[in-house]
């Protein structure tokens, strides 16, 4: 005979069970499918060949201008060695490393980005801070950025430098993009997966903007 | 808020979530799944949940060797109290809820979270606003914690007899103090890295 304690427990142990087995079948499912490619803009978001802003544009507000980088121990896939360089484009900054899955996970759209709105006056640097001691390795991160499909300029971080001084507080987050405008101000940034409708808005918003 | 507890339970499959997670099952199992002290690991894992969203607090090096030094002693009197005549006072209910809430916090600072698209979008309006992502992170925080409910039911669901506890216990303390060991030697990193290597080959 079991008592109703146990009957109690057996009853959620099973419920918790479900739960977790559904919220898994349904993230296998997801997994299938291929990130969601960001699409070029819409016509109706040019006139006569200029950019306009979306009407689901995020706030940009100043944050003021960008911290510099820090310690960078050289870049790949660029001939640029400062942000400064870049002044009058509109640069997406994002902080990744290439064993973090989430960063994987951003990396498709991040392609559509710099696909689409590279010839429009976008420049993405992804400053590469590695997590733990393999993703160091310059060799690991130039095989990595082949194998993912990583075209646009990468700036090495190792001592993690610029990823603390971008990012308030004791805590940094990979990934994490900052969207800057063509004066190098901090407009917009977003940290984790996600929101890239937000983005591309942004992206779209800030190359809008008169240079 | 389902949608962060949902991702936060997927993310209990993965490598980055193994710190948070491991500490407070090691707990559950070693207080036979008992309802106080599983309370206080949820409501100390939501409060650790709230202090990485505000992003106003985290342990150096030092610091996280000294925690992991720490959480192998709270552990070691958490298995051993129902044995050891003198740690006999930290069998009752309020001792073992303040030994599972202090393993959980602990596992909250050492957690570099998986940052999904819900995480993500949280800690982001944390960073403008961190009371708006409260609500968010309690949600993230309970769905983290699923199958450290689930043990603890069905802990409490089978009974497991004398022998089983023993074997169950005994296996659980090897689990914690590996973790909390790895920690206080600093080579936690490796023991993530490889995790992660792993799944993502």
């Amino acid at each position: 005979m079991i008592d109703g304690n146990r009957w109690v427990a057996a009853v959620g142990a099973v419920a918790v069970s479900a739960i977790i087995a559904g919220v898994a079948l349904t993230s296998a499912d997801n997994d299938d499918q291929p990130a969601r490619a960001t699409p070029a803009p819409a016509p109706d978001q040019t006139q006569g060949g200029d950019l306009v802003e979306a009407p689901d544009t995020p706030e940009l507000p100043d944050r003021g201008l960008h911290p510099e980088l820090r310690e960078i121990d050289g870049w790949l896939h660029s001939d640029v060695t400062s942000l400064e360089e870049l002044r009058g484009q509109v640069v997406a900054v994002q902080f990744w490393t290439f064993g973090c899955r989430n960063c994987r996970a951003t990396l498709p759209h991040m392609q559509a980005l710099y696909r689409n709105y590279s010839n429009s006056g976008l420049e993405i640097v992804g400053v590469h801070a590695p997590e733990f001691d393999h993703e160091a390795e310059i060799a690991n991160i130039e095989e990595a950025a082949d194998e993912l499909g990583v075209t646009w300029p990468i700036a090495l971080d190792p001592t993690k430098r610029t990823f603390h001084s971008w990012q308030e507080g004791p805590t940094g987050h990979w990934p994490r993009i900052y969207l800057l405008d063509r004066d190098g101000h901090i407009r917009y940034d977003h940290i984790g997966e996600g929101r890239y409708d937000e983005i591309d808005a942004a992206v779209r918003a800030l190359l809008a903007e008169p240079a | 808020m389902i949608g962060a507890f949902a991702e936060a339970i997927r993310a209990t499959t993965q490598p980055c979530t193994l710190l948070l997670v491991l500490p407070p099952l090691v707990a559950t199992i070693l207080t036979r799944g008992r309802w106080i002290p599983l309370g206080a690991s949820l409501v100390a894992a939501v409060l650790g949940g709230w202090l990485y969203a505000a992003n106003v607090f985290a342990l150096n090096a030092a610091q996280l060797q000294a925690s992991g030094v720490i959480v192998a002693g709270v552990l070691m009197v958490t298995a051993g109290a129902p044995h050891v005549e003198r740690l006999r006072w930290c069998s009752t209910p309020s001792a073992q809820a303040a030994l599972s809430a202090s393993i959980t916090f602990a596992a909250t600072l050492w957690w570099r979270p998986c940052v999904g698209s819900q995480l993500g979008a949280l800690l982001t309006d944390a960073s403008r606003s961190v009371p708006s992502a409260l609500p968010g992170m309690t949600a993230y925080m309970l769905g983290a914690m699923a199958p450290v409910v689930l043990a603890a039911l069905l802990i409490r669901a089978v009974e497991p007899g004398p022998g089983a506890s023993v074997w169950m216990v005994r296996g659980a303390g090897v689990v914690g103090l590996v973790v909390a060991g790895s920690m206080a030697m600093g080579t936690h990193d490796q023991l993530v890295s490889t995790l992660t290597r792993w799944t993502l080959s």
